[in-house]
C-alpha cells in the first residue's frame, strides 16, 4: 500500500513537472506546401507562419451557405446573431494535456486540423492533409428540415489578390502594369472578367495567388460542383446541388502550388 | 561517400589534437603521471597546434612576410600529426580492462539517449539548426584561405565582440582539411558528437559526486532532455561556450577523483586545462577556470581548517552572495551596460521563468530542491561543495545582467545533479522493484516528452514548406552559384542580414558583417528599399564596405525572399542585431516587381542568377 501510495506521488509529481511546458497557439497545425492549416475563432484558416504581415484564408461557417428553394441565400451561422443563436466553438475547451497531444501530433504531421461550431445546428469542419493537397470537408447536421437546393462552401480571399483559371480568365481587378508583368513571369494572357461581382469560373480549376506570399492555391471542383468568384464578399465559392436534408456534407479540393514558374 | 569524409573530418577535431598531445606527454615522459588521460591529451594537443599557428602567424610571417599562413601552417600541422602518429604507435600504452569496464556503460547510456534525442531534434530538419554555426564556418574558410588572427574580429567583421580567441576555429579548420562537398554534413555530426559528450559529461559528474549508477543514469537522462532552447543552448548547439562547458564537466570530473585519490601533485595539468578553457571562451572558460582553482585550493588546504568550519563558511558565503547580488541587480542603475547588442541578451525574470519552463517544465522546482535539501541534510562533503557551486553560478544567472543568462551553461550540471539525486531518492522510496521500473520508465517518457514541446516551441519560427531550417535548398543554389563565380573575387555580397550571413559561410563570398551588419550598412539598405532609382540604388551599395577589407570590388546584390521579409518589417526591427529572419522564404509577386525595377536599368543592373527563393544582380557602377 505504501508502495502504491509512493508511486502515485512519484508520477503525481513527474505529470506535474510537464504541465508547466510552454506549447505553441493555434493547435493543431498542418504543413501544406507552403501555408500551414489550423483552427481559429471564425474558422479553419491556411497562413503562412513566418510572414509578419499574416494573411488568412478562411473556411468558416459564417461564409458558407445554402440556397433554398426560392433562392434564397443564407449564411449557415449569422455572425452578428451568433450569441444569440448559442453556437460555441470547440477550440478553447481542450485541456492542457490535449494540447500536448496535438503539439506532439502536429510536429510529427500526423494530424488533421478541424473546427466544430455546435448550436441549433452541429457543423465541423475536419481536413485531410496529404503533403502539398487537401481537402477540406464540412459536415452539417441539422435538427430542423432545410428545403435547400444549392450548398456552396467558401474560401475567403484578399482585394489584391490574383484569381484566374489557367486558361488566362482573370475575375479580380488587376492594373494593366501587373498583367503585363504576370504574362513576363507566368506566360499567361489574361482575359479580363469584371462585369459581373459574382462570375462563374469556366472550367473546373481556379489558382488564386496573393501577390505578396509565395506559392498559389490551387482549388479543384468535382464533377457535381461549380465553382464561383464572389467579388462582393471575396470568397471562391464552390457550390453543389443538395436535396432536402437534415445533414449533408460538402467538401472543397486545395493544392498549393510551387511559385517555380516565377524563375525560368 | 560524403557522409563517410564529413565523419572523418569530424572525427579528425577530436583526434588529431588527441594524437599530438599524447605524443607530446609520451616524449616528455610524463604519460605515467597524466591525471585527466584523454581530455589532457586533447588540451595539451590543442595549445601546441595553436601556439604553433600564432608562431608562425606572428613570428615567423613577420620574418618572411613572402609565406601564406595556409602554405605554411597545414603542411606542418600534418607533418606533426603524423609524427605524433608515429609515436602513438611505437608507444601504444595499455588500457586497463578496469578502465575500459568504467567507461562502456557511460557510452553506451549516452550513445542511445543522444540517438534519441538527436532523431527527435532533427525531425523534419534535413539542415543543421545552429544559427551561430555559419559566423564559426566564416572565420574557418578565411582561416583555410590564409587569414588567421588571434584576435577574431580581425579576421571578419562578422566579430563585434572579441569573446574568445580563434582557437577552437583552428582547430576546426585542421579537421576541415579533408576536402567536403558541404560543410553542413560536418556541422551536422559533429553536433551529435557534442551531445554525445555533453550527456555523457553529465553521467560522470553525477557518478563521481553520487557513486551511485542509478543517480547517473539520471544525471544522463537529464543532460539529453533538458535542452536550454535561449541564449544557453549547452546540449544541442555546438559553439565555444558549449564546448567549453563540456570540457570543464570533464575536467571537474577527473580533478574530483583524483583528489580523493590524494593525488593532488599530479594536478598540475590543470594548468593548460586553464588555458584552454580561457582561450576556448573568455567569460565562461573564467569560470569555469575560477571554480576549478576554488576547488583544487579547498582540497589542498581545507586539512588547516576544520571540515565543519569550512562548509558551513562556504555554504554562508554562497547564500549571501545570491541574496546580495539580487539585492543590488534591483537598487543599481545598470543602464551603462545595456548599450548596444547588450540590451537584447538582459532578461528579467518572467522571460528566465518562461525560458525555464521551456526547458524545464516544473521539474526543476520540484526536484531541484529535493536533491538540494537531501545533500544539505546527508552533510556529504562533495555534495556540499557542489552545491556552493550551484548556488554560486545561480545568483549570478538571476541577476539582471546583460549575457549573465550564458553562465547556465556550466550550472545546468550542477543544477541536473541534484535534479537527478532528488528523482533516485524519490524512486528509492519505492521498495517494490516492479513499480519502481515502471515509475522510471513513466518518468523518462514525460521529460522525452517536455524534451519535445520544448523543441517544437523552439523549431516553430524555423518553419519553411514542411520543414524547419535556417536555409533552403534555394539558398543552397544560390551559394553554389557564389561560390563557382564570385568565391575567388573581391566581390561584397549585400543582402539582408541573414541571407548575407548564411551566404557568405555557405559560399566564401566576403558579406559586411554577415547578421551582424553595421548601423550604417542597415540605413543603406534601408533607403535601397524606398527607393524607385537603380543608379541611386547603385550608389548605395558601393557606399556599404567592410572596413577590414577596403579593397572591395563589384557589388553583388542578392536579393532573396528573406531579403524582401527583413525589408518589410519595418526600421525599428531592422535596426537591431537581435531581429533576423530566422527561417528562409521564397520571392513573390511583388517582389518580382522590385526586381524588374532594377534589372530595367540594363547600365546598373545584369540578373546572373535566379531561382524561386533568390536572384542574383550584378552591379555596374556608372
Amino acid at each position: 500500500m505504501k508502495n502504491i501510495l509512493l508511486f502515485t506521488v512519484f508520477i503525481v509529481l513527474g505529470l506535474t513537472s510537464l504541465f508547466g511546458v510552454i506549447i505553441p497557439d493555434n493547435l493543431p497545425v498542418s504543413s501544406v506546401g507552403y501555408f500551414q492549416l489550423a483552427p481559429f475563432q471564425d474558422g479553419l484558416s491556411l497562413y503562412q507562419s513566418q510572414n509578419l504581415q499574416r494573411y488568412y484564408y478562411v473556411f468558416t461557417p459564417f461564409n458558407d451557405y445554402i440556397i433554398d428553394e426560392n433562392n434564397t441565400r443564407q449564411n449557415l451561422i449569422n455572425k452578428t446573431s451568433e450569441k444569440e443563436k448559442g453556437y460555441s466553438v470547440n477550440l478553447y475547451k481542450r485541456s492542457k494535456w490535449e494540447n500536448i497531444f496535438f503539439a506532439i501530433a502536429s510536429y510529427l504531421n500526423i494530424v488533421s486540423p478541424s473546427i466544430r461550431y455546435l448550436g441549433p445546428d452541429d457543423i465541423s469542419y475536419q481536413s485531410k492533409v496529404n503533403g502539398n493537397k487537401m481537402v477540406i470537408e464540412r459536415n452539417l447536421n441539422t435538427n430542423k428540415s432545410i428545403n435547400s437546393q444549392i450548398s456552396g462552401i467558401t474560401m475567403s480571399y484578399y482585394s489584391g489578390d490574383f484569381i484566374y483559371t489557367p486558361d488566362g480568365n482573370l475575375y479580380t481587378y488587376q492594373s494593366q502594369e501587373d498583367i503585363n508583368l504576370f504574362k513576363k513571369l507566368f506566360g499567361i494572357n489574361f482575359i479580363p472578367e469584371y462585369e459581373e461581382l459574382r462570375i462563374p469560373v469556366s472550367g473546373k480549376t481556379v489558382l488564386i495567388m496573393n501577390p505578396n506570399i509565395p506559392g498559389l492555391i490551387k482549388i479543384t471542383a468535382g464533377s457535381d460542383q461549380k465553382i464561383w468568384v464572389n467579388r462582393q464578399l471575396r470568397l471562391v465559392e464552390v457550390e453543389q446541388k443538395v436535396s432536402s436534408q437534415k445533414s449533408f456534407i460538402n467538401s472543397i479540393n486545395l493544392e498549393i502550388v510551387d511559385n517555380s514558374s516565377f524563375a525560368k | 561517400m560524403t557522409e563517410i569524409l564529413s565523419f572523418l573530418s569530424v572525427i579528425s577535431f577530436f583526434i588529431f589534437p588527441l594524437l599530438v598531445g599524447r605524443a607530446l606527454l609520451t616524449f616528455f615522459r610524463k604519460n605515467n603521471q597524466i591525471a585527466f588521460s584523454f581530455v589532457s591529451y586533447y588540451i595539451v594537443g590543442s595549445i601546441f597546434i595553436y601556439v604553433l599557428a600564432l608562431f608562425e602567424r606572428y613570428i615567423i610571417l613577420s620574418i618572411i612576410p613572402a609565406l601564406s599562413f595556409s602554405g605554411l601552417f597545414f603542411p606542418s600541422v600534418n607533418i606533426i600529426i603524423f609524427i605524433s602518429l608515429l609515436i602513438n604507435i611505437a608507444f601504444p600504452g595499455e588500457i586497463s580492462r578496469s578502465t575500459l569496464k568504467k567507461y562502456i556503460l557511460p557510452i553506451l547510456i549516452s550513445f542511445s539517449l543522444a540517438t534519441l534525442g538527436y532523431l527527435i531534434f532533427l525531425f523534419r530538419s534535413s539542415n543543421p539548426l545552429n544559427w551561430d554555426l555559419y559566423e564559426h564556418q566564416t572565420l574557418i574558410n578565411l582561416i583555410k584561405t590564409g587569414n588567421f588572427s588571434f584576435v577574431t574580429s580581425r579576421m571578419s567583421d562578422t566579430f563585434m565582440f572579441n569573446g574568445y580567441s580563434s582557437i577552437f576555429h583552428l582547430l576546426l579548420s585542421c579537421a576541415q582539411q579533408i576536402k567536403l562537398d558541404s560543410f553542413l554534413n560536418f556541422w551536422q555530426m559533429i553536433t551529435f558528437i557534442h551531445y554525445f559528450l555533453s550527456i555523457m559529461a553529465s553521467y560522470l559528474l553525477v557518478e563521481a559526486i553520487t557513486d551511485k549508477k542509478t543517480t547517473a543514469l539520471f544525471g544522463a537522462v537529464f543532460g539529453a532532455f533538458i535542452f536550454e532552447s535561449n541564449v544557453v543552448y549547452t546540449s544541442l548547439i555546438f559553439i565555444p561556450q558549449t564546448f567549453t562547458a563540456v570540457l570543464f564537466i570533464f575536467i571537474l570530473t577527473q580533478l574530483l577523483r583524483i583528489v580523493r585519490t590524494g593525488k593532488l601533485n599530479s594536478s598540475y595539468f590543470l594548468i593548460p586545462a586553464i588555458i584552454f578553457l580561457i582561450l576556448n571562451h573568455y567569460i565562461i572558460g573564467f569560470l569555469a577556470a575560477f571554480i576549478l582553482i576554488a576547488i583544487y585550493l579547498y582540497y589542498r588546504y581545507s586539512i588547516v581548517f576544520s571540515q565543519k568550519l569550512v562548509k558551513t563558511g562556504l555554504l554562508a558565503f554562497g547564500i549571501l552572495l545570491i541574496l546580495a547580488l539580487i539585492f543590488l541587480s534591483s537598487f543599481t542603475s545598470l543602464d551603462f551596460l545595456n548599450r548596444g547588442e547588450a540590451k537584447f541578451y538582459n532578461f528579467e525574470m518572467v522571460e528566465k521563468l518562461i525560458f525555464t519552463l521551456n526547458a524545464y517544465g516544473f521539474s526543476v522546482f520540484i526536484f531541484f530542491p529535493i536533491g538540494m535539501i537531501l545533500s544539505l541534510w546527508r552533510k556529504n562533503r562533495e555534495e556540499i561543495i557542489m552545491l556552493v557551486i550551484t548556488i554560486f553560478i545561480l545568483s549570478i544567472v538571476i541577476v539582471q545582467l546583460p549575457y549573465v543568462l550564458k553562465f547556465y551553461v556550466l550550472g545546468r550540471f550542477f543544477v541536473h545533479l541534484f535534479m537527478a539525486t532528488g528523482v533516485v531518492w524519490l524512486l528509492e522510496l519505492i521498495k517494490y522493484r516492479l513499480l519502481r521500473n515502471i515509475a522510471m520508465s513513466i518518468f523518462v517518457i514525460i521529460l522525452i516528452t517536455i524534451y519535445t514541446t520544448n523543441i517544437i516551441y523552439w523549431k516553430n519560427i524555423l518553419t519553411y514548406r514542411n520543414q524547419f531550417g535556417h536555409f533552403s535548398s534555394y539558398d543552397k543554389e544560390a551559394a553554389l552559384y557564389l561560390k563557382a563565380n564570385y568565391g575567388a573575387t573581391n566581390a561584397l555580397l549585400v543582402s539582408d542580414p541573414g541571407t548575407q550571413y548564411i551566404l557568405e559561410a555557405l559560399s566564401g563570398v566576403n558579406s559586411q558583417g554577415g547578421a551582424y551588419t553595421s548601423v550604417f550598412t542597415r540605413t543603406k539598405l534601408d533607403k535601397i528599399f524606398t527607393s524607385e532609382n537603380p543608379e541611386e540604388i547603385v550608389k548605395e551599395l558601393y557606399k556599404i564596405v567592410d572596413n577590414l577589407d577596403l579593397n572591395n570590388g563589384k557589388r553583388v546584390f542578392v536579393l532573396s525572399g528573406r531579403y524582401f521579409l527583413w525589408q518589410n518589417a519595418g526600421w525599428e526591427k531592422k535596426s537591431t542585431f537581435a531581429f533576423n529572419i530566422w527561417a528562409s522564404g521564397d520571392l513573390t509577386f511583388s517582389n518580382y516587381k522590385f526586381i524588374q525595377l532594377l534589372i530595367a536599368d540594363k547600365n546598373s543592373f545584369t540578373i546572373k542568377y535566379q531561382n524561386p527563393g533568390v536572384v542574383i544582380l550584378e552591379t555596374r557602377k556608372s
